[in-house]
């Protein structure tokens, strides 16, 4: 028995059946960026990748990035060919025109943006180098934000909380000898005393928020700060950024 | 059904036994039952500061191991007659005590019993696990001093998360602060922490502060449990614990230092 | 000096708590170091059937009365049993 409850959002009515859900997800998923149109040399290249650990690339996701590319290629002879490979065709990406885009789309194609587009356009290697795999972030969601995960309490020396592929809200104090980890932002809505991670998986725009700076440790995408480099704002409210690959503190308020 | 009080810290030698004797004497003389646990495994301190080290003849681990019953381990207060004391084991086996085992002799004791008081032993190994993992509260005990505040801190995470009512997701134990061996004097000196500093930290609802006193050690010396000395700064101060813990609001006393006439200073202590 | 010893010796010397904080450790220490020294498990229920019977005919206080083994010798074992009657009081 479903029921349904209807919005009415901007104008658009909404059908919300409680049987199913859409939600916004972000999955990291291997890209295969060609550099050949040449299907022959794209076969010789996935060829030599595969064999060198099969099991590893088996029915594993891949966005195939098309922006190098001069030429048009066959769209579905790419697909096929890599599903002969036993991956799992997700769809195309990369900064390419809009009616190529479209275009893709026509033909019944996924087209995945990707969170950053490159600027310029490179032209295509044809010296027959091998494709290449490389990992990178692609949404294949629409929004590009983390959700919040939120713990209430005291998080306790020894305690750790790692909100994985979220951000992370705590309404209390993180004591010395806690560790708070995020893959995205971190909020204290108290004392910051033991030590906060954020952007802990690579997002080097993750921020960290607290009423209060007493810090053991904190880092953004690896970059880290001791007691030691807090002095300007220790004990007030605070956040802190990256910018330029090196930490910065601002008054929160 | 029995009220399960753990008296824990971390840290050692902060004034859990001392506490733990006063607290359960102190209800005890309210009218209540009240039963004292030694949960130490291997070093029994109870029955000395409650001054009945000569009456035992059985103690925790006798009982799980079926060789004495709760009857005969249990020692009778010779000032109340409604409490009783269990003391502990002389055993160095940490494994001695298990949930199991430990979960029978408090069912059967909240049959009889309003309170159980359960003196932790110092640390997070078995004895201190084992005395809070059955707690409905905590009294966690407290020196205004850095490696006390964050032993207690970590115990206070334990709490949350490795207690029984934590596995079954039930309301957490209720937590309390208990400041001991607090000297207004320094810290009005700016050389000790505040109460304010240690509830800050902690983040617990405070449930006393009992200052440092030399009555603490007199009441040990005579296996007097402090409570016991009305006269004294500290038997004060636990009273006002248990009206606190009974249901009253008292107003905290022994917070300001003491400006003392040229007389008790010579003659007093 | 023997007169003025002689008048404070009559004062009663007060038991402060160290004192019998002292009493009752040589007590309980040596207590304990006898049940180290290899006490045998029975002592503990020995002690509780002795005192069963014993209160079958008088009234005996668990401080007035005390139970040790003592190996003596090493070839010589002794049990000593110490019990402080009062008022020769019989139960029935």
């Amino acid at each position: 028995m479903s029921k349904y409850n209807e919005l009415f959002y901007l104008g658009k009515k909404f059908m919300v059946d409680t049987n199913i859900e859409f939600k916004g997800s972000s999955f990291t998923l291997s890209v295969l960026h060609l550099k050949t149109s040449i299907l022959a040399e794209i076969r010789a290249g996935l060829a030599t990748k595969v064999a060198q650990a099969p099991d590893f690339f088996y029915l594993v996701p891949i966005v195939v990035n098309i922006e190098q590319l001069d030429d048009t290629i066959e769209f579905q002879a790419v697909k096929s060919l890599i599903e002969e490979f036993n991956f799992t065709f997700v769809g195309f990406t990369g900064a390419v025109p809009k009616e190529q885009r479209q275009l893709i789309r026509e033909l019944g194609f996924s087209f995945v943006n990707t969170a950053k587009a490159s600027a310029n356009k490179k032209t295509a290697a044809l010296s027959g180098s091998a494709t290449e795999v490389i990992p990178e972030e692609a949404h294949t969601a629409q929004n590009n934000f983390f959700t919040d995960k939120v713990h209430r309490g005291q998080i306790r020396s020894g305690q750790q909380v790692y909100a994985k592929d979220q951000n992370l809200v705590v309404i209390g104090s993180v004591s010395a000898g806690a560790e708070v980890i995020a893959d995205g932002n971190i909020h204290v809505y108290g004392s910051l005393r033991g030590r906060a991670i954020a952007g802990a998986t690579g997002h080097h725009r993750a921020q960290i928020y607290c009423q209060n700076l007493e810090a053991e440790l904190v880092s953004i995408n690896g970059n880290y700060w001791l007691s030691e480099s807090m002095e300007d704002h220790w004990g007030t409210p605070v956040y802190i950024n990256l910018t330029d690959n090196e930490l910065s503190s601002s008054k929160l308020i | 059904m029995a009220r399960i009080i753990v008296v824990t810290s971390g840290k050692g030698g902060v004034g859990k036994t001392t506490s733990s004797a006063a607290i359960g004497l102190g209800l005890a003389l309210k009218g209540h039952k009240v039963v004292l646990i030694d949960f130490d495994i291997g070093l029994r301190n109870l029955d000395l500061i409650m001054g009945c080290e000569r009456r035992v003849v059985y103690d925790f681990v006798n009982v799980i191991n079926g060789e004495a019953t709760l009857n005969q381990a249990l020692i009778k207060d010779k000032r109340v007659s409604s409490l009783s004391i269990l003391p502990a084991s002389q055993t160095r086996d940490k494994d001695a005590l298990n949930k199991e085992n430990v979960g029978k002799v408090l069912e059967e004791l909240g049959k009889s019993y309003d309170f159980i008081v359960c003196d932790s032993p110092a640390g997070i190994e078995a004895g201190a696990m084992m005395a809070l993992y059955y707690a409905d509260e905590a009294i966690v005990t407290t020196n205004p001093e850095v490696s006390s505040v964050r032993d207690s801190d970590r115990i206070l995470g334990m709490l949350a998360s490795r207690s029984q009512r934590a596995e079954l997701g039930l309301e957490p134990i209720k937590e309390h602060l208990l400041l001991t061996r607090y000297s207004p004097k320094r810290v009005e000196e700016g050389e000790m922490l505040s109460v304010e500093d240690v509830e800050d930290i902690l983040s617990i609802p405070l449930l006393g502060v009992i200052p440092e006193s030399q009555a603490v050690l007199k009441a040990s010396n005579a296996g007097e449990p402090v409570i016991l000395d009305k006269e004294s700064d500290a038997g004060q101060a636990y009273q006002d614990v248990i009206d606190r813990l009974l249901g009253e609001t008292v107003d905290f006393r022994f917070l300001l230092a003491e400006k003392k006439g040229i007389f008790s200073r010579m003659f007093g202590g | 000096m023997a007169l003025l010893d002689y008048f404070l010796r009559n004062k009663e010397k007060p038991v402060t708590t160290a004192s019998k904080a002292k009493e009752r450790l040589q007590i309980i220490v040596a207590h304990e170091r006898n049940n180290r020294n290899k006490q045998p498990d029975y002592l503990p229920q020995l002690t509780e059937d002795i005192l069963v019977v014993l209160r079958k005919y008088i009234q005996v206080s668990d401080e007035s009365f005390s139970i040790k083994l003592d190996n003596k010798d090493g070839d010589l074992n002794v049990l000593e049993l110490n019990i402080e009657l009062h008022d020769e009081q019989s139960k029935n």
